[in-house]
């Protein structure tokens, strides 16, 4: 090879490689389940980690690659509440451990539209007093899913503390059936008093209201869930995927870990 | 013809009396004769001279003999005999020469060195024009230092980086072989809305063409640029830092001062142009930007040259 074919070479190997250049500078993501390891270890192997269902069965919570968001993997949450019975569950929690002023999020898929008789939750907080204390444990917001008058499903997001709903900044959002959709939520709780909890579904404002400290604990739970009570069909699925906690927003497009 | 100094003394405090020329230049020369020959050698000496150094060398007889030969002129001057041919008779040439024997034998020195006519009396001599000194040769190798600001101006907030520069630019024609590097400070920016403390060091090589006036030379430069860069995060959850190496375009223009002097201050405008910027990576946001695709700046400082 002459000198100036590998001077043209080089070259073209150093333009190339400077083109290609990435500068890989951190993570805001604190925490990340993405179930490509055929398990729920992302959920159980951490402190105040757990997959809760019950009763079981007939309630189930399982890894299944029949419907993944990315990757070849996603969980799988089944329910069977029949009218007339009690609340039945199947969740993936982390309880404690959380930021106060973080960004909550996960990607869930409905195969089928599910007509909701009383609730049907699927991503909550609960809030402690007493970090160290379970029983002073207090539920803060539930996101439950439920069905407009056109049947089309939407959601509702019901405040423990106030003990009602909280009007959406967007009335009636579609929450679409047979397509994944990505929940996030800015959840904030200061010993200041000037808390807020903001929520998008798709990168769209969901809410946004001011929650007024109540618990200085700082001790957040939260829960990626299927809890339903009085559902038609009554045996309910709902695959979740690539949730994240991070100290930034996510969004539709964001990316919680490198490929 | 015989010439002695037959001296006559005046009395006291009287100025003493003149040699005769008869007394001092004798002989039977008719072809020069021997007034002659005193007519010659009194152009030769100054008269107060002469008559100090005949009264010096004062005899019973006369200082020189001057015999005509024929052909030939002989001349006998203190015991001391020159003989020339002269077969042309020419009676005054001949009388000029047995006159320069004769002032040799009188008085050498005066002969030898004669006196200088006194500056004061003579003409001033025209000024002789010099010629214009050749311009100074251009320094073979010009090395520059100075302080330079850096700007990278496509990140959310500009990145503006100051530091130091050195370059190095060597050929005395219109086109020299140019190097440099500028190390800079490090600078925060912000990329994507991701805050990063970010670190440059660019090095350069390339061409310069220079014009040059009576007090300043315009250049401008083309050529290839590497930088190494440095980015670390400043406020993510996990923050790291990488490095890469840039590869670019790089163009300036500066002025400097035409001194005598080695040295001479310059300044100089740059831009940089990086094709392919590398892209910061942080999650979750993914690919949150890229580095400047321009950098524009600024150095000054003193160039030193060296032959």
């Amino acid at each position: 090879m002459t000198l100036p074919r590998t001077i043209a070479v080089l070259a073209v190997i150093a333009v190339t490689a400077a083109g290609c250049a990435e500068l890989d500078v951190g993570s805001d993501v604190l925490w990340t389940a993405q179930f490509e390891t055929g398990s729920f270890s992302e959920w159980s192997d951490v402190g105040g980690g757990a997959v809760e269902v019950f009763p079981m069965p007939p309630n189930i919570a399982e890894v299944s690659n029949e419907r993944p968001h990315r990757g070849g993997s996603a969980a799988k949450l089944t329910v069977t509440a029949p009218s007339g019975e009690s609340r039945q569950t199947a969740q993936l929690t982390r309880a404690g451990g959380l930021p106060a002023d973080g960004y909550y999020s996960a990607w869930y898929y409905l195969p089928v539209s599910v007509n909701v008789g009383t609730y049907w939750v699927i991503f909550k907080f609960r809030t402690r007093d007493d970090p160290t204390d379970a029983s002073t444990a207090g539920e803060r917001f539930d996101l439950d899913l439920t069905n407009m008058g056109t049947g089309e499903m939407t959601l509702r997001l019901y405040d423990h503390r106030g003990g009602g709903n909280v009007p959406l900044a967007a009335a009636d959002p579609i929450v679409p059936v047979g397509s994944w959709f990505h929940i996030e939520a800015h959840y904030r709780d200061t010993p200041e008093g000037d808390g807020r909890v903001t929520y998008w579904l798709n990168g769209r404002l969901l809410v946004d209201v001011e929650t007024p400290a109540l618990r200085t604990a700082e001790w957040v739970e939260w829960d990626v869930s299927s809890i339903g009570e009085n559902l038609s069909p009554a045996t309910a699925v709902l695959y979740v995927d690539d949730c994240a906690v991070s100290r930034t927003r996510v969004g539709p497009t964001g990316t919680i870990a490198r490929d | 013809m015989i010439l002695t100094p037959a001296v006559a003394r005046g009395g006291d405090g009287a100025p003493p009396a003149p040699v005769e020329p008869s007394a001092a230049i004798a002989g039977t020369s008719t072809c020069p004769t021997p007034s002659a020959v005193w007519t010659e050698v009194t152009t030769l000496l100054p008269h107060d001279r002469l008559q100090e150094r005949l009264r010096a060398l004062a005899s019973s007889s006369p200082l020189v003999d001057v015999t005509d030969g024929g052909a030939t002129v002989r001349v006998v001057a203190a015991g001391r005999v020159r003989e020339f041919r002269e077969e042309a008779r020419d009676c005054a040439y001949r009388a000029r020469v047995a006159a320069v024997f004769a002032a040799l034998t009188i008085d050498p020195a005066a002969i030898i060195a004669p006196p200088v006519p006194p500056v004061a009396n003579a003409p001033a001599a025209p000024p002789v024009p010099t010629a214009p000194p050749p311009p100074p040769m251009p320094a073979l190798v010009r090395i520059e230092l100075g302080i330079a600001v850096d700007a990278g101006v496509n990140t959310s907030t500009t990145a503006v980086h100051a530091g130091g520069a050195l370059r190095l630019a060597a050929g005395r024609g219109r086109l020299a072989f140019v190097a440099g590097v500028m190390p800079l400070l490090p600078a925060d920016v912000s990329v994507g809305g991701v805050r990063l403390r970010q670190w440059r060091l660019p090095a350069d090589v390339g061409v310069r063409g220079r014009a040059t006036s009576a007090t300043v030379e315009a250049y401008g430069e083309l050529g290839i640029a590497v930088a190494l860069l440095s980015e670390r995060a400043l406020d993510l959850a996990r923050a790291d830092s990488g490095a890469t190496v840039e590869l670019g375009v790089r163009a300036a223009v500066g002025y400097r001062l035409a001194t005598a002097s080695r040295f001479a201050p310059f300044v100089a405008l740059q831009a940089e142009l990086v094709p392919f910027p590398p892209a910061i990576l942080a999650l979750p946001q993914g690919v949150a930007g890229h580095t400047p695709l321009l950098w524009i700046g600024a150095t000054a400082g003193v160039s030193m040259g060296v032959q």
